[in-house]
């Protein structure tokens, strides 16, 4: 196993790959060069034997020009012979100008093999440089002579198999040692350059389970020292970085543990004040009954005193008439009958105001009818929720201004919760306007084309930053959290105007105020 | 009015132009473009100013002659080299002047009017020079259909410059190798003659070998055999046969007959030594300052 893994490393080992790659490379350029010098040395070879036979072949040509010519057979026979006599030439063949042949004789040493049998053949021809008579008279250049006969050496190139193999051996011999020396050089030269580049990869092997105090040392100056010193400047830094990280988390936790401590203590103020106002609603409902009770008797009261005084007036005005002007309550009869007919008016119309005011808070406090209503007049669900702001009591130096649209058609729709949406457009404009006598507009308007009703709400505060606008829907997101501000009341009135298929836009007129339209469509109640 | 005047000059120009261009004295017929027919040419045209015009066998695959001669009408034609000569020689209505072929030996071949310059050089130059070299046995091959009057002028005229020509007769270029073998030891130098048969291409070479093995001189007719070993070349002087030539030429042309023009042998010659085959045969280099004496 332990041989595997070795063996499994040595593979994967840059120096050994480029020792591999080394290795191979020069047993191919060695096998290379012997195949060269072997094909160089056939090709020599072929060539010199092709050359010898040339040679003897123009040798002999040379030598038996006259006695071919005068056809001196013996003379012939005897010059082949002594060419015959020459290493290697295995036949020689001389025929005349007819290609009769007169001299052929085969050497004893004449391979059986033809293929090992070089030719040549040459044209035996008078001197090119000798003129004829004529030629020689008249001075005219001396014409290329014509061929009178031919002679053909053959040479001996059985030698070459054993050249070939002699040249094999000896370039297999030279070029194995030449091979093996390269390499026996090369190994100590290839672990010295990659010594850098090793110790790096075993740097980085290191850090690779983590460990970026490591420093690699620095080998040479080469590619490999260069890139050890660029690691080691990243390990350096991944380790300022990783210290870095850990401080950040422990801010971050600490931040997020101050946060949610924070977000816990809101959420309890919130829940305080739910709670709050859910005591305050009880609080509302036993002080409307309590209300309620004594103002049905004011109001009835009231009622019988108007009576009372209806029928009184012509009796008293007769004993005025009779006895004169007479005082009543400190005041002239003739005063008196008037100012006390409106008082009596004064307390009817006040107790059924407060009765008014009493039903709308327990409405508003009661809010459980989710039905949907048509037939609902958006103008009197603004003076509904105006009511309720007016008595809301706070703000009371900022004036509430409205234009209704008389001609107001009517929508479906839940008329609570429509009051409660105004409610809290009206209370967000009055907050954000400042107490320096500036006001808040509400406005009623018909849209025939879009078949809507707009309800328009404009303030003269600071209008509304962008960063807040982005949120206005979200829930829990309030600017006067610190304040008593729940954060749920653009969210519920959202949800409210959603569900009566309408919209609620914000346009910020920052610094200069905010324009707050809800679009509610006019429909029939089966639409719904 | 200018205008109409030279258009007639014109005119006149083309239509007489070609009538003069044709109209010569003297066919020149060339064998072939060689320097040598060049040298003679210059020396015919040095004697006598003619018109003439110059036809190169070798230019045409074929030439109608006989056409040509009947068409421009010349009052002769000189021949250069053994080509010319032979078409010449068919062409019977006009003389026919010949210089410059080797196969011209002096006789008409049934031509009514045929002259020229041979370009055999008188057998005496040649024994002057073998006795100016002090050789007496002179080895001769030859053919006796093509140099059988010369070898018996020669052999005429031998006795009295004290040379003993030693002859060998030859019917084919085959025969000289052994017919050389017969002269071994037998003879002091070797006459090469102009003779081709017995001097040809492939035989050259056995003189050369001849005179290696016996040391002896070989006196050639051409100085293109010095290279080849020749000791001494008499060489005819191409500018003088041309001269010779320009001579009968202008007598020609001036009226006289062509019986008054038997045929020539060259008049001058130039000798041309091998030092080194001189020096190889124990021949003094100033050989040719006795022969130019001697003459």
């Amino acid at each position: 196993m332990n041989i595997l893994n070795r063996l499994k490393r040595f593979r994967y080992s840059f120096r050994s790959r480029i020792f591999i790659a080394f290795t191979v490379l020069t047993f191919l350029i060695a096998i290379s060069f012997m195949a060269i010098a072997i094909n160089n040395e056939v090709i020599n070879y072929r060539a010199r034997a092709d050359e010898k036979a040339q040679l003897l072949a123009s040798t002999l040509a040379n030598t038996i020009k006259l006695p071919l010519f005068s056809g001196d057979q013996t003379t012939l026979e005897q010059l082949a012979r002594e060419m015959l006599d020459v290493y290697q030439v295995a036949r020689i063949s001389i025929s005349d100008h007819d290609n009769k042949v007169l001299v052929d004789l085969i050497s004893g040493h004449a391979p059986a093999v033809k293929h090992s049998i070089t030719s040549a053949t040459v044209p035996v021809l008078a001197s090119s440089s000798t003129p004829t008579v004529d030629a020689a008279l008249s001075g005219v250049p001396p014409t290329t002579p014509s061929p009178f006969g031919s002679v053909r050496v053959s040479i001996d190139t059985s030698e070459l198999k054993q050249s070939i193999n002699s040249t094999i051996l000896k370039t297999s011999v030279i070029i194995l040692l030449f091979w093996l020396a390269f390499l026996a050089v090369t190994y100590p030269v290839l672990k010295q350059i990659t010594k850098s580049f090793v110790t790096l990869t075993h740097g980085l092997d290191a850090m690779m389970t983590g460990t970026f105090s490591l420093r690699i040392a620095v080998e040479s100056n080469d590619e490999a020292g260069r890139a050890t010193q660029a690691v080691n400047r990243l390990a350096e830094t991944l380790e300022e970085r990783d210290a870095e990280n850990r401080t950040l988390q422990a801010e971050l936790l600490n931040a997020m543990r101050v946060e949610m401590q924070e977000e816990k203590s809101k959420m309890m103020a919130k829940m305080i004040q739910t709670n709050r106002m859910t005591s305050l609603g009880l609080l509302i409902s036993s002080m409307a009954h309590n209300i309620n009770t004594p103002n049905g008797a004011i109001k009835l009261a009231s009622h019988y005193i108007q009576r009372s005084w209806k029928d009184l007036i012509p009796i008293l005005e007769g004993v005025a008439k009779d006895e004169g002007d007479f005082q009543v309550g400190g005041l002239q009869f003739s005063q008196a009958k008037q100012e006390l007919a409106s008082a009596a008016e004064g307390i009817c119309r006040n107790a059924e105001r407060v009765e008014r005011v009493i039903q709308d808070l327990r409405a508003y406090n009661v809010g459980e009818r989710n039905e949907l209503a048509s037939g609902i007049s958006v103008n009197q669900a603004v003076e509904g929720a105006l009511t309720i702001v007016r008595a809301h009591g706070s703000q009371t130096q900022v004036m509430i201004t409205h234009h209704l649209s008389p001609h107001l058609p009517t929508i479906t729709g839940n008329k609570n919760q429509l009051e409660q949406v105004l409610v809290n457009l009206l209370l967000n404009a009055m907050q954000a306007t400042p107490d320096d006598g500036a006001g808040v507009t509400i406005t009623t308007l018909h849209k025939p084309a879009e078949n809507k009703v707009q309800v328009i709400v404009t303030d003269e505060g600071t209008g509304l930053p962008e960063l807040v606008t982005q949120n206005l829907f979200e829930p829990f997101i309030s600017t006067r959290v610190d304040k008593g501000g729940s954060g749920l009341g653009l969210y519920i009135s959202n949800f409210i105007i959603t569900e009566h298929k309408g919209t609620i836009s914000f346009g910020s007129r920052h610094p200069r105020g905010t324009i707050v339209t809800v679009h509610l469509p006019v429909m029939p109640a089966n639409a719904s | 009015m200018r205008r109409l005047i030279l258009l007639i000059t014109v005119l006149k120009l083309l239509i007489v132009l070609p009538f003069s261009a044709e109209a010569y004295e003297v066919l020149i017929l060339q064998s072939s473009r060689a320097p040598a027919y060049d040298e003679a040419l210059r020396g015919v045209r040095s004697v006598h100013r003619f018109s003439e015009r110059l036809l190169v066998l070798s230019d045409y695959q074929d030439v109608d002659l006989f056409r040509i001669v009947r068409e421009d009408r010349p009052l002769l034609i000189v021949a250069l080299g053994d080509k010319a000569y032979a078409a010449a020689r068919k062409v019977r209505e006009v003389s026919v002047l010949v210089l410059m072929a080797p196969n011209y030996r002096g006789d008409t071949g049934g031509h009514p009017s045929l002259t020229g310059v041979e370009l055999y050089l008188p057998p005496e130059r040649y024994l002057t020079v073998f006795r100016s070299m002090k050789l007496r046995r002179i080895g001769i091959v030859g053919s006796p259909v093509k140099s059988g009057h010369y070898i018996h002028s020669a052999q005429q005229m031998a006795a009295r410059y004290g040379v003993e020509p030693v002859i060998r007769e030859v019917s084919s270029p085959r025969e000289v190798s052994v017919q050389l073998d017969s002269l071994r030891d037998k003879v002091d130098a070797l006459w090469l003659l102009p003779d081709d048969t017995a001097v040809t291409r492939e035989t050259t070479n056995a003189y050369f070998l001849f005179s290696m093995q016996q040391q002896v001189p070989v006196v050639a007719f051409s100085a293109a055999y010095l290279q080849s070993g020749a000791a001494v070349a008499i060489e005819v002087n191409r500018f003088d046969i041309g001269r010779q030539a320009g001579e009968i030429l202008t007598s020609i042309l001036e009226g006289t007959g062509m019986t008054d023009h038997p045929p020539k042998l060259p008049r001058k010659t130039t000798i041309k030594i091998n030092q080194t085959v001189l020096r190889r045969m124990k021949l003094p280099s100033e050989i040719a300052l006795k022969i130019w004496e001697s003459r």
